[in-house]
């Protein structure tokens, strides 16, 4: 689902975001993203749907050379992912069911079908009886919520979240964590999280990308791990 | 497709619109009085155009004879300006028609042709000139010094100046308009682009957020464009409503007037052609505006 070959990221020449990056993360895996403030997570994430690009390197988003593919193609690309954003980027003036039927809207899709899936995404995600309240008058993780829901009601192949937990309790972020967990399992959606919450990710048990200062150091999956160590 | 998306740039563009209607009334105030202010110097140089056609088959050239005119000599001019090549038509008005003429012309003052002993108003011949030669300003100086002089002739009157001098002001006013309102224009264009810039800026967010979402372009800068184009039309409707009512008041205020050289005079309005271009204009400078003020700003 997701390669990165050589990948490196500069800023300038004293900033350098990411460093000779190579990893592979297979289609329906739910992954963790982790490291220091700084390690260079947002960045790689803005790689994959093409808010940044490389200074070098490749990189295939199913199946696609994001670093190759004119600007005219990258809402196709885009349309495939679901994006989720640490500070939700919710249209504050629109209702809940707005900014989720928002992105059907705006692919063309026919109002009775987008009636339908926003309200089934917004099902999945336990707000649909907010679904007529602006974001403003909803609490952080409602508010995450509904940014799931955004991300998710276009049926996307891989879910990009960023800090999504990041402003919310340990309770409510083990929640939101559970939804992506749940939509991973029951649509096979790859998912990727990047996040700094190690309490979080212990309790998940999912594979674990680990960055420091730019570089790649550790690609931990605890289901291979314990595996090999019983064998 | 194409029509999903056209059907929500026109939505959200009017819903947009109606959002930010005080700075909206602004941009459509700006472009509508460039529009109304070359719109009115067209009218005047319309009308002032129109003043010359009153001339139907063109100036005529009149030629005023001495009361002492003997048959022999009148006979001798007619034949001239006949033989002439020129000359299309002529004919006499005798001393009691050309008072018969001022009476009609002048009611107020008949009286005073009863005061005088005498008619003093010369008989003349009126001097109708061929279409295709009338533009030959050379032969026509010619045909005319060559009349003066001539015996029983008193004097000759052209009224060719007059006109190309009309004619010369009513161009004038035109161009004066197209350059004036092209100006007034090119800085309501500007005015309108920096004004949907602001809204491109305030909904910054939204955009950002359509394009990480995959929205096709048509998406994130149509209701700009659809703004931008019902900006335009409106105000260039605004403007020729304006014009209208100055119009039909201007009109109403020349009849009060009564000015003698009017009479006879039927004001126009643009004609359909130029009031459709004035609309077809307010729709270009809308979709300029939208298109400079998307991409300075939409990029951002």
């Amino acid at each position: 689902m997701i390669r990165l070959y050589h990948v490196y990221k500069d800023y300038d020449r004293k900033s350098t975001a990411l460093i000779d990056i190579n990893v592979e993360i297979p289609r329906g895996a739910f992954v963790f993203l982790t490291g220091p403030s700084g390690a260079g997570k947002t960045t790689l994430l803005k790689l994959l749907f093409r808010q940044e690009m490389p200074t070098r390197g490749t990189i295939i988003v199913n199946g696609r050379n994001v670093v190759g593919i004119p600007v005219s193609k990258l809402p196709a690309l885009r349309r495939e992912l679901g994006i989720v954003f640490q500070d939700f980027k919710l249209l504050r003036h629109k209702t809940v069911f707005e900014n989720v039927s928002f992105v059907p809207k705006i692919l063309g899709v026919p109002y009775w079908r987008r009636r339908t899936a926003t309200y089934e995404v917004l099902r999945l995600v336990g707000i649909a009886h907010k679904m007529r309240e602006p974001p403003p008058r909803l609490s952080g993780g409602e508010q995450q919520r509904v940014a799931i829901a955004r991300a998710l009601i276009n049926n996307p192949v891989l879910v990009l979240a960023d800090e999504p937990t990041g402003n919310l309790d340990p309770e409510l972020s083990l929640e939101i964590m559970r939804i992506l967990e749940r939509v991973n399992a029951e649509r096979g959606t790859t998912v990727l999280v990047a996040t700094h919450d190690r309490s979080l990710i212990e309790t998940m048990g999912k594979p674990v990308i680990v960055l420091d200062s730019g570089r790649l150091v550790e690609y931990l999956d605890p289901g291979r791990d314990s595996a090999a160590g019983g064998a | 497709m194409l029509w999903r998306a056209i059907l929500y740039s026109v939505q959200e563009g009017l819903l947009a619109l109606w959002r930010t209607k005080l700075v909206s009334l602004l941009s459509v105030g700006t472009i509508a009085i460039s529009f109304a202010v070359l719109g009115l110097f067209l009218l005047v140089g319309v009308n002032v155009g129109a003043l010359t056609e009153g001339y139907g088959d063109g100036p005529t050239l009149h030629i005023f004879l001495v009361d002492e005119i003997t048959d022999e000599q009148r006979e001798a001019l007619l034949g001239r300006l006949r033989g002439d090549e020129l000359v299309s038509d002529v004919a006499f008005v005798g001393k009691q028609e050309a008072a018969a003429r001022f009476r009609a012309l002048f009611p107020d003052e008949a009286g005073l042709l009863e005061v005088l002993e005498r008619n003093p108003l010369p008989a003349s011949f009126e001097v109708g000139l061929r279409d295709e030669r009338r533009g030959d300003a050379g032969a026509v100086d010619e045909l005319v010094d060559s009349l003066h002089g001539l015996p029983g002739v008193e004097s000759v009157r052209y009224d060719r100046q007059w006109v190309e001098t009309l004619d010369a002001a009513a161009a004038g006013i035109t161009y004066a308009g197209l350059v004036l309102g092209g100006l007034l224009i090119l800085a309501a264009i500007v005015t309108a682009a920096n004004i949907i810039k602001i809204n491109i800026m305030a909904r910054r967010e939204e955009i950002e957020i359509m394009r990480l979402v995959g929205a096709e372009g048509v998406y994130v800068r149509g209701p700009f464009i659809v703004g931008g184009l019902v900006q335009g039309l409106l105000a260039s409707v605004l403007a020729v409503l304006a014009m209208l009512a100055v119009f039909h008041a201007g009109a109403a205020y020349l009849g009060l007037l009564r000015i003698e050289m009017l009479e006879g005079l039927r004001l126009r309005f643009l004609p359909l052609w130029m009031v459709a271009l004035l609309l077809a204009g307010g729709l270009v400078v809308g979709l300029l505006a939208s298109l400079l003020s998307f991409g300075r700003a939409g990029r951002a």
